[in-house]
């Protein structure tokens, strides 16, 4: 078993997201266009309703939303775990609309975004591991300061994966796993198994296929987010 | 609601010359999205609209429509919305192939829908343009 298994096992599924919007509408479901997702579009007169995405799973309805909440889910605030906590913005809904939906072409920004959301749930639950792939020191240096508020506001037992060396001074509550080498340089990776809590557990992993731009997925699939972190687990602790 | 807007579609309304069982078919938010839908498409089947609907109302109300919002719809759709719309002679309605058609409109008709349609829209969102 490879990180890039889960990322293959994921691709199985099969979605489909319809666009309805009219043709001036930007295209932001193309990054969602993937193995395991097709997108379909269907127009809307120009002078008709804002655009809004239908997804499928398999034939069965899974939810509607607004093209607008898409796109500012592809365009997320540069924020703090914890400054997320009002939950008032509509677009963070559509996360747990796209779990196991494959992406591609994510940017360090929109995987930013993403991962603040799943590092907000493990703020809010507050016990539990948390598993987090920085893939570089310097990116893990870039957000040392909020792991150490996480670490410090919560009971959480976080695991930070280095692929090179970490030579700073570290809370307690933070275990840096150093010199993991090159799966750990490619991949984007959080895991939070919210202490066997199955409505909280949730996990987002995506491999750097070029320089910044990233292809993978998240999930809140119970058993997925537990097979992921006893992988990180064992391989690497 | 933004006193022009709603004025000139007053004015548009007061001007056609439309059977006022029309006008009770289009009272209901979801019997005029399906029928500003169909003036576009023509012939659509009710699991598109009912796709149509729940997207249309969640974009609207910035929130995500589930399998259990979808499905009310639906159950509305059926009960309430397409009988409406059978009486008021503006679709028809083929229950085995569950194919909702557009009745053939006059052209006040068509501009009945469009007229709410924007109307709706300017008051929906008072900031826009």
């Amino acid at each position: 078993m490879t990180l890039a298994d889960f990322v293959d096992e994921v691709r199985t599924d099969r979605k489909t997201l319809v666009v309805y919007a009219n043709e001036a509408a930007p295209d932001v479901a193309a990054h969602f266009a993937t193995r395991n997702v097709t997108v379909e579009r269907e127009s809307l007169p120009a002078d008709g309703p804002d655009g809004f995405v239908v997804l499928r799973d398999g034939g069965d309805f899974v939810g509607a939303f607004g093209l607008i909440d898409l796109a500012e889910l592809l365009s997320p605030p540069i924020d703090r775990p914890w400054d997320r906590d009002d939950g008032s913005q509509p677009w963070r809904k559509l996360y747990e609309i796209f779990d196991d939906a494959s992406f591609t072409s994510f940017d360090r920004r929109q995987m930013l975004g993403a991962t603040r959301e799943f590092e907000n749930r493990a703020w809010r639950v507050g016990t539990g591991a948390l598993r987090v792939c920085f893939q570089s020191e310097r990116a893990y240096r870039a957000q040392a300061d909020v792991y150490r508020r996480l670490a410090a506001d919560t009971d959480l037992e976080i695991h930070v994966y280095l692929a090179d060396d970490w030579t700073r001074s570290t809370p307690d509550a933070i275990r840096v796993h150093t010199d993991l080498g090159p799966e750990i340089a490619r991949y984007w990776a959080l895991v939070f198994d919210a202490e066997g809590d199955p409505t909280n557990a949730c996990a987002m992993l995506a491999e750097e296929r070029d320089p910044n731009s990233f292809f993978g997925f998240w999930t809140y699939d119970p058993d997925r987010v537990d097979a992921m972190a006893t992988y990180l687990r064992d391989r690497y602790e | 609601m933004c006193p022009e807007s709603s004025h000139g579609a007053l004015a548009q309304i007061l001007a056609t010359d439309v059977a006022s069982d029309v006008m009770r078919a289009l009272s209901a938010r979801e019997r005029r999205y399906v029928m500003y839908y169909l003036l576009d498409r023509g012939r659509v089947s009710t699991d598109e609209l009912g796709d149509v609907l729940a997207g249309w109302t969640a974009a609207t109300e910035r929130g995500v429509a589930t399998a259990a919002d979808r499905e009310s719809l639906l159950v509305s759709l059926y009960h309430s919305h397409l009988p409406a719309l059978v009486d008021a002679g503006l679709v028809e309605f083929d229950e085995t192939e569950d194919v909702v058609t557009r009745a053939s409109l006059s052209g006040s008709v068509r501009d009945l829908v469009r007229a709410v349609y924007r109307a709706e829209r300017r008051s929906a969102v008072p900031n826009e343009r």
